[in-house]
């Protein structure tokens, strides 16, 4: 072979997370997102996406699924994005939805209304109902970010569940955070229940390990390293020591920029392996994307293929 | 005459034992301990082979297709990118001359704006 096993050989800097660079450790929920951004999405069937920019702030995009699995039809989404623009990538307000044929609605809708505060709200409409909202504030500081989310609040009823997060940066290598969740309603026993649990972000220069640790007994490890260019990998281990069940997976993802790939595999504890390939067919804006997955204690093995134009 | 068959059915009655029998005989040579002994090492090897083709057999299968699944597609997608490379570097050598001698051989003419390369 004339190159090697991944090709380039230099060493490239490479920055990994922009969090990281600056004093501002992120949110809570984003503690193991790089491990879990490495686990591919994998799906059966065909997935046909269109998308369609209308102008710089508008764009929609048409989707017809077909699967034996998960319930097949037409979704149209649209997204918006507003004029207030803080920096290159970070445009706000943002509106995203999607309806599918039933009528049933997801939106999304983001905006910044100070430089340090970001709203999030998030609505489902299912059946006619709504079936599920939640407000998510943050208030990013210089080296912590506390947020308050509401999910669900029913004020007639006097029902839902607040969650509070705070997390904050100790030392140039060490995030500790907390989370606090608040159930109180009719249906919750005592009118009123609470759940603590603690984060913590342990970091190099291309490695992460987060974990997040409950009273219940769930803990949930996350290991990430993003070692010669093109690979990155990450391990994940869920246990709950009440129960006594846990699960560990592992997932990497290959970036063959010249071959306009990326590629994302995961092997799990449960004896189940899966993939996804997504390729660039350059120089027409098509994406190509084929799933597999192999559950070889049940023998059962599902595939699916992908296009997206635009 | 009679002395004869007398004997042949002497011999009959006498008959001398398979060889079935004769191996069965030597076996009480040994004590009852060897015996059981190679007995049970006998049985047990005899069941670990068989778990042992049972065994490879799925993790054969397991190894295949998993390797099949995970890794095969991005060996194949690498080797199909350094291959185009490849071929775009010799294309771009053949237009643009990679030096003079080759170049002034072929008698072709440079085209306006490319610059020989030394």
């Amino acid at each position: 072979m004339a190159s090697s096993a991944f090709g380039q050989t230099e060493n490239e800097p490479s920055v990994i997370d922009p969090t990281l660079l600056s004093r501002n450790p992120g949110t809570f929920e984003d503690l193991n997102k790089k491990t879990k951004d490495l686990y591919p999405i994998i799906f059966e069937g065909f997935k046909f996406t269109l998308n369609k920019v209308i102008s710089t702030h508008f764009q929609i995009n048409h989707n017809i699924i077909l699967s034996s699995v998960v319930p097949s039809g037409y979704k149209f989404g649209a997204t918006y994005v507003g004029v207030n623009q803080i920096s290159a990538s970070e445009v706000y307000p943002i509106v995203l939805g999607d309806m599918d044929s039933n009528g049933n609605l997801n939106t999304n809708i983001i905006h910044q209304f100070h430089p340090n505060v970001r709203t999030r709200v998030v609505a489902q409409i299912a059946d006619g109902i709504l079936a599920g909202y939640q407000m998510t504030n943050d208030y990013k500081g210089n080296d912590f970010t506390a947020s308050i989310t509401a999910v669900n609040s029913d004020i007639i009823q006097n029902s839902g569940v607040l969650i509070g997060h705070y997390l904050q940066r100790v030392s140039k290598n060490l995030d500790l955070g907390c989370e606090l969740l608040v159930q109180y309603g009719r249906n919750v026993p005592n009118n009123r229940m609470a759940l603590y649990s603690v984060g913590w972000r342990y970091f190099g220069n291309m490695w992460q390990f987060s974990g997040v640790v409950n009273p219940l007994g769930s803990l949930h490890l996350c290991y990430y390293h993003q070692s010669k260019s093109p690979l990155q990998f990450g391990v994940e281990l869920e246990t709950n020591l009440r129960t006594m069940e846990s699960s560990s997976s592992f997932s990497y993802q290959v970036d063959l920029s010249k071959a306009n790939m990326t590629f994302k595999g995961m092997v799990d504890s449960n004896w189940t392996a899966g993939a996804v390939l997504e390729k660039r067919l350059l120089p027409l804006p098509f994406t190509f994307v084929l799933s597999g997955f192999l559950n070889h204690v049940k023998a059962s093995y599902k595939f699916g293929i992908g296009f997206t134009i635009g | 005459m009679a002395l004869e068959i007398e004997e042949n059915i002497d011999n009959l009655e006498i008959e001398d034992e398979t060889l079935g029998e004769r191996l069965l005989g030597l076996s009480e040579m040994f004590p009852e301990t060897v015996r059981s002994f190679s007995g049970s090492i006998f049985n047990s090897s005899v069941s670990a082979s068989k778990s042992l083709y049972k065994w490879s057999r799925s993790g054969l299968w397991i190894v295949a297709s998993t390797f099949t699944i995970l890794i095969l597609p991005i060996i194949c997608e690498e080797q199909r990118a350094s291959i185009e490379e490849q071929q775009a570097k010799q294309q771009r050598e053949l237009l643009l001359g990679p030096s003079a001698a080759t170049s002034s051989a072929a008698g072709a003419p440079m085209p306006l704006g490319f610059a020989p390369v030394k």
